[in-house]
């Protein structure tokens, strides 16, 4: 059985950068800084208008002036780098300093007007001061030159207790759950006298609510279930939503690596700069020309550059805010600001093997075409593409890896299909050396006859590649789609599975490794065609959506007056080039450069090699996520805050956001979907009230129908589980009222009822695909494991 | 359970034939209200035959088609079973009023004449 590492370490530490010396002068700077500002944080504070926050940083309670704004955030910025510079000068843990600086800042009530408290010289923590305080601290100032304090592992008793984080009390309905912090202990009853029960327990794992007393918190391991202990209070940190955040596509993409900010004020301060600072910030993270600048604007973390996306790892979500460009210019459409906790990954990283050893980079080609009788020429046109990049690949170190495959595709009828209601085959069970290709390649044979229609059954070919295809582990995936007719749309009697190119698209991005697809649309002079094209073309364009390259979807679109010659010369030039970036990518692999990024393109592109280009950046920043990491310094845990776009091009995805669902919840939302079909079915057929009629779809289940047919949104319904409803989407289902299922018209309402189906179908291939599971404790039952479903897969 | 006579049943399962098939006695209540839903019922049976030989539908003991739990369905699957069972139950209702028959009885005779499943 697959290992799996829970919660990967996914965070580089910034911090052990500095010298000694180097320490103590910048934290005096930033004291003296802070003793000019402390006057007006003096003010703030006992006007209510600021407060400490838990983390060590002020709070905004109120609206403040834009100038106090400003001293507001310098003052958290300058003691998130005061507390990182401490930390490492103690060696302390950046989360620990936070906790005992919040903890007396806390306690002193009303803060006293003393912010030359010392951080510089390693204080002894005692109970009345801790024994680092950032600038512009209230508590008194610490003896000057004291030892050195032992690390936190054994922690010593005259530390300041550490402060209670708020426990947010779960939505209405679900359970209130709880993860522990690394290394914590499980006592049997609320006293750190109790005997202890588990001892150094790994981070992140979920528990579940029990009780709580004073500082204490009884937990069960499962919903439900029995008491398994008491943590202290400190010791746990809560998780409302079973939310998680995973990086954008995996690797790094044509986008900077995540930074993480100690403090959300951090984080919104630098999104407000201007683009030329914030790049400046993202490329100081990744040491570019060193790390000061990130420090400075509170980066406590960053992504690390590589990223194993064959294990199933999740970053809990903590808090999240919703932000749109209106407070953030700099925004181009709404984000999500999140604090996340990570953790150091304890466990050995599982380096990828096969045949792409590290530093040689392999890649698979496989083949997706229309095998209708007209694409006859289109086949022999690419074997002759292939003849002539045997000369190139005979003369390239390359030849070896390099696997070729084809799959051919038809339409859903008896005398089209390849026989016994197949309307895929694949021609190559086995990848192929380009010579054993090109002998396959004599074998395919086209349809004889046409299809009644003129669509055809592309979607599935596609995911038959996709999912089907003998891919050479480790290697680059590309599918080069060739074909002129669109898919049968979702909901066609020839597209039984419901299969839509945003499913294709996803199923794509999903495997061991994301599938790179180059889609061309050869398009006939026919009448026929006219009309298929303006079908096609969203298609096949969402298929090429494929990730790590922006811009819009890539298709290439040949028109039939300069097919099939034309054709030839472009599958010639995407080759070649595939081939030719291979070959130059195992050339530079050895020294570790970045491949180019690429660029933002235009939705048609001008040829198959540019978009063959784009294509194989991509593939190869995927191959690149699989490396086994180098030793990239870690925090040992943190919790901290970032954007889910990239903070220098805001238009591209940073971070995902997952909802970890388990099944009976998946179960759930698949029944939620079917009787929301059938009640716009039976609305439209009967022309009733769509809520009237989810009242008689509803029938004799255990939610009381009466209380459906006056609802205002589906929302407010009793159908919608409490976990659904709580979840920070745009959600098109949670919001349908029956005005606006009215106001659609009939050929939008069976897209909206078409749209659903299309989830029921990508639902329940995830049910059915054991690899998808994984348990968030490890003695959760089946029953318990979870899915990391994409918010934006939610309907 | 309501028992009913034998008589009783006979009667209803040749309205209910009427109704569907076209072929029935010669002294037949005025039913024309029907006539087009007949026609329409006549024309989606070979979608819904098939439909039921793929598994996707089946007849429930009340007369009427529910669709597979499991099954993959299209929009337009479903459009067709609910197209359907609406115009069954206008169907049974414009039988039970003529023959003064409980619409539970005519559906369930009905139910009885399908194919075994």
């Amino acid at each position: 059985m697959r290992r799996i590492i829970l919660f990967l370490v996914l965070i580089s530490g910034l911090l052990p950068v500095a010298s000694a010396s180097a320490q103590s002068g910048e934290i005096s700077a930033l004291r003296q800084a802070a003793v000019a500002r402390a006057p007006v944080i003096l003010r703030l504070k006992s006007s209510g208008l600021v407060r400490e926050g838990a983390n060590g940083l002020l709070e905004m309670t109120a609206t403040l002036t834009e100038q106090d704004t400003q001293v507001l955030q310098t003052e958290n910025r300058d003691r998130t780098a005061a507390f990182a510079l401490i930390a490492l000068k103690n060696k302390l843990p950046d989360s620990e300093v936070r906790r005992m600086f919040a903890s007396a800042a806390r306690g002193s009530t009303p803060p006293s007007p003393t912010p030359t408290a010392s951080p510089t010289t390693g204080s002894q923590p005692t109970p009345s001061a801790p024994p680092v305080s950032p600038p512009g601290s209230t508590p008194q100032a610490a003896p000057a030159t004291t030892p050195t304090p032992p690390p936190v592992a054994q922690p010593s008793p005259t530390l300041s207790p550490a402060p209670v984080p708020p426990i947010v009390p779960a939505p209405q309905g679900l359970p209130s759950k709880v993860l522990n912090r690394p290394a914590v202990t499980l006592y049997e009853s609320p006293s750190e006298a109790a005997p202890r029960l588990r001892e150094n327990l790994p981070g992140f794992s979920v528990y579940y609510v029990v009780a709580e007393s004073g500082d204490w918190m009884q937990v069960s391991a499962t919903e439900g279930g029995s008491p398994a202990g008491w943590f202290r209070a400190a010791d746990v940190l809560p998780w409302r939503h079973n939310l998680a955040v995973r990086f954008a596509h995996e690797g790094r993409g044509n986008r900077q690596p995540v930074p993480f900010f100690g403090a959300r004020t951090a984080l919104e301060s630098t999104l407000r700069l201007d683009s030329v600072e914030r790049l400046q910030i993202l490329e100081s993270a990744s040491g570019k020309p060193d790390r000061s600048v990130a420090t400075a604007a509170g980066v406590v973390a960053v992504q690390p550059a590589l990223v194993d996306r064959n294990q199933f790892y999740v970053l809990p979500i903590l808090e999240h805010q919703a932000v749109t460009p209106r407070e953030f210019p700099a925004l181009r459409g709404e984000a999500r600001l999140l604090r996340v906790a990570a953790m150091k990954q304890t466990g050995a990283s599982s380096p990828r093997s096969g045949a792409s050893a590290p530093g040689r980079p392999a890649m698979d080609i496989v083949f997706v075409m229309d095998l209708s009788s007209s694409m006859q020429p289109f086949v022999d046109e690419t074997m002759k593409a292939m003849e002539g990049l045997s000369e190139k690949l005979a003369n390239s170190s390359m030849a070896p890896s390099v696997r070729f495959g084809f799959w051919g595709y038809r339409d859903r009828s008896p005398d089209q299909d390849f026989g016994g209601g197949e309307v895929t085959k694949n021609f190559t069970p086995q990848l192929q050396t380009r010579d054993q290709f090109l002998a396959t390649l004599k074998s395919v044979d086209v349809s004889a006859s046409s299809a009644g229609d003129y669509a055809e059954a592309v979607f599935t070919g596609v995911k038959d590649a996709v999912e089907k295809s003998a891919w050479t582990q480790g290697a680059m995936r590309v599918v080069v789609l060739i074909g002129d007719a669109s898919s049968h749309p979702p909901g066609h009697e020839k597209n039984p599975q419901n299969l839509s190119a945003g499913t294709v698209r996803a199923l794509a991005n999903a495997g061991d490794r994301a599938a790179y697809i180059l889609p061309i649309y050869i398009q006939r002079d026919s009448p026929l065609a006219v009309d298929d094209v303006r079908v096609a073309q969203p298609q096949f364009q969402e298929l090429g959506r494929n990730p790590n390259v922006s811009g819009e979807g890539l298709y290439l679109q040949i028109a039939q007056s300069d097919s099939p010659a034309a054709f030839g010369t472009e599958i010639r030039g995407a080759l070649d080039q595939l081939v030719a970036r291979l070959d130059s990518a195992a050339d530079f692999e050895g020294r570790r450069q970045s491949p180019s990024s690429p660029t933002a393109s235009p939705a048609v592109a001008q040829n198959a090699a540019a978009m063959a280009d784009s294509i194989f950046s991509g593939a190869y920043l995927d191959w690149l996520a699989f490396q086994p990491a180098e030793g990239t310094p870690v925090d040992d845990s943190l919790a901290g805050w970032a954007a889910d776009k990239d903070l220098a091009a805001p238009e591209v995805q940073a971070l995902d956001v997952v909802f970890l669902i388990n099944k009976s919840q998946l179960d759930t939302l698949v029944r939620l979907l079917n009787q929301v079909i059938d009640a716009g079915v039976r609305s439209r057929v009967r022309g009733t009230n769509f809520f009237s009629s989810l009242q008689s779809v509803v029938g004799r289940t255990a939610v009381d129908p009466s209380t459906l047919s006056s609802s205002a949104a589906l929302t407010e319904t009793a159908l919608m589980p409490d976990f659904l409803r709580v979840l920070p989407y745009q959600s098109e289902l949670l919001t349908l009222s029956q005005d606006e299922w009215r106001g659609m018209s009939a050929a939008d309402q069976v897209t909206f009822l078409d749209r659903l189906n299309s989830n029921i179908q990508f639902y329940t291939d995830i049910a059915r695909d054991p690899s998808k599971w994984h348990p968030l404790n490890p003695e959760d039952n089946r029953e318990a494991h979870v899915t990391a479903l994409p918010l934006d897969r939610l309907p | 359970m309501k028992r009913r006579s034998a008589a009783h049943l006979a009667l209803a399962a040749v309205f209910v034939l009427t109704a569907f098939v076209g072929a029935g006695c010669s002294e037949k209540p005025d039913l024309t209200e029907i006539a087009p839903l007949k026609v329409r019922v006549s024309a989606r049976s070979t979608s819904l035959n098939q439909m039921k030989s793929d598994g996707l539908c089946a007849e429930n003991t009340s007369g009427m088609l529910t669709r597979s739990a499991t099954a993959r369905l299209s929009v337009e699957h479903r459009t067709l079973i609910e197209e359907e069972n609406f115009d069954r139950e206008r169907i049974f209702d414009a039988i039970s009023r003529a023959y003064s028959l409980p619409v539970a009885d005519v559906k369930s005779l009905f139910a009885e004449m399908q194919p075994a499943r």
